[in-house]
């Protein structure tokens, strides 16, 4: 098994476990292509996924191949999660997951936040509404996590800073007076 | 078009093939000529020709700079040198007997029209023209060259890229010098060879690749295809 490294794309990830078990091979995502991820029942080892790689026109390789692999749903691929995150109000929901994928070592290309009250329907742009929680969800298709898994993430809500300039409107003050 | 349409016994109509075609062959001529794009624009007319209608054919063209095919057929230079040459506005022909080209050089950012390379060409000392000046146009990547699988033959000894630019040349159909790749080892008994456009290359975005020579099956190469698989972060 391998970690994911969150700092690669995830077509680089699964390239990384493709090149780890084929010995002096450098495939890389110029040469081939990955199909959608399809679900299998889990062989002996826990592989319970299989993706297509085609070759790419040109780049030193023809036809394609079907690789097995583990996938894990979000809940099962943090050991040590901290799903609890500081946001402030108005902060964007790519802002969120972007925070979330960094503190648990995720990959926040596969991931989009749902309200648990609206399942299915992902949550974008700024968020001012201060749910308690929100569903951290992996993209159907995704190469690394298993589709549509979830985790909860609970959010601590600070209200957005307002510019002094703009809580102090009056700036031609009075003075001090006489002390007696 | 010399269909002919007919409607009852009493109404013909015809086509009048002969100097469609002939306009036709004009307008090829003067977009190969010209590296321009030809778009056909056809409609049709009824003329009353008693006892008949007679359909005519009404075919204009349309003439739309679009970017060439990526040429192979010669070298980057001149086939710079024929981008220039047909979109010229004067009736000198530039070569390299009047003209020095520049280095190709990759713009910032690509300008309006998609452009991403300026390269400047400058007149030689009597050759009519004074100065120099710049232009702008596409490079694209070297995968766009597409080659197929094809052998380079039995590489012997250790060599180079450059030192193997005639075999793949003749193997390709292709005129590639060593200012459109980068040298590198190529070592005996190699069956494939990567190649990278350099930053000087006329044609290829400095830096893509292509791979010619014998491409190997992905299941070939790929024999372990059970993984381990993402283990916990």
């Amino acid at each position: 098994m391998a970690k994911i490294d969150a700092s690669k794309s995830a077509i680089d990830n699964l390239l990384a476990l493709v090149n780890a078990a084929n010995t002096g091979q450098t495939i890389t995502n110029a040469q081939v292509t990955a199909g959608a991820p399809a679900a299998q029942t889990a062989d002996g080892q826990g592989r319970n996924t299989n993706v297509q790689l085609s070759a790419v026109a040109g780049q030193g390789y023809t036809g394609n191949v079907t690789v097995t692999y583990t996938r894990r749903g979000l809940n099962d691929s943090v050991l040590a999660p901290d799903f609890n995150d500081t946001a402030t109000v108005g902060d964007t929901a790519t802002s969120i997951i972007t925070a979330v994928a960094a503190t648990n070592g995720l990959v926040a290309s596969e991931l989009h936040l749902e309200d648990p009250a609206a399942p299915g329907t992902p949550v974008t742009g700024a968020i001012s509404n201060s749910p308690a929680t929100l569903n951290l969800v992996s993209a159907n298709g995704s190469l690394l996590y298993i589709d549509g898994s979830s985790q909860a993430i609970t959010f601590t809500w600070n209200e957005p800073s307002v510019a002094l300039s703009t809580a102090v409107a009056t700036t031609a003050l009075t003075g001090f007076d006489a002390a007696s | 078009m010399s269909t002919t349409f007919r409607k009852t016994a009493a109404l013909v109509w015809t086509q009048d093939p002969a100097p469609v075609m002939l306009r036709r062959a004009s307008a090829v001529a003067l977009a190969s000529d010209t590296g321009l794009a030809l778009r056909s624009i056809q409609g049709y007319a009824f003329e009353t020709v008693p006892p008949a209608l007679n359909l005519r054919n009404i075919q204009g063209y349309a003439f739309e700079s679009v970017n060439t095919a990526l040429p192979v057929n010669v070298t980057g230079d001149v086939a710079l040198y024929n981008l220039i040459n047909n979109n010229r506005k004067v009736s000198m022909t530039f070569s390299s007997s009047n003209t020095t080209l520049g280095t190709s050089t990759a713009l910032a950012q690509p300008d309006a029209n998609g452009h991403n390379t300026s390269v400047s060409l400058t007149a030689n000392a009597s050759s009519g023209y004074g100065g120099s000046m710049t232009f702008y146009y596409l490079r694209r990547p070297m995968s766009d060259l597409g080659p197929a699988s094809i052998s380079l033959g039995t590489i012997a000894a250790n060599t180079t890229i450059h030192a193997m630019l005639a075999t793949i040349n003749s193997k390709y159909s292709w005129n590639l010098t060593a200012n459109d790749v980068l040298d590198g080892v190529v070592k005996a008994g190699d069956v494939s060879i990567t190649l990278t456009a350099a930053a000087g290359a006329y044609l290829f975005v400095p830096g893509t690749q292509t791979v010619v020579g014998i491409h190997q099956a992905l299941s070939t190469a790929l024999v372990t295809t059970a993984l381990s698989g993402f283990d916990h972060a």
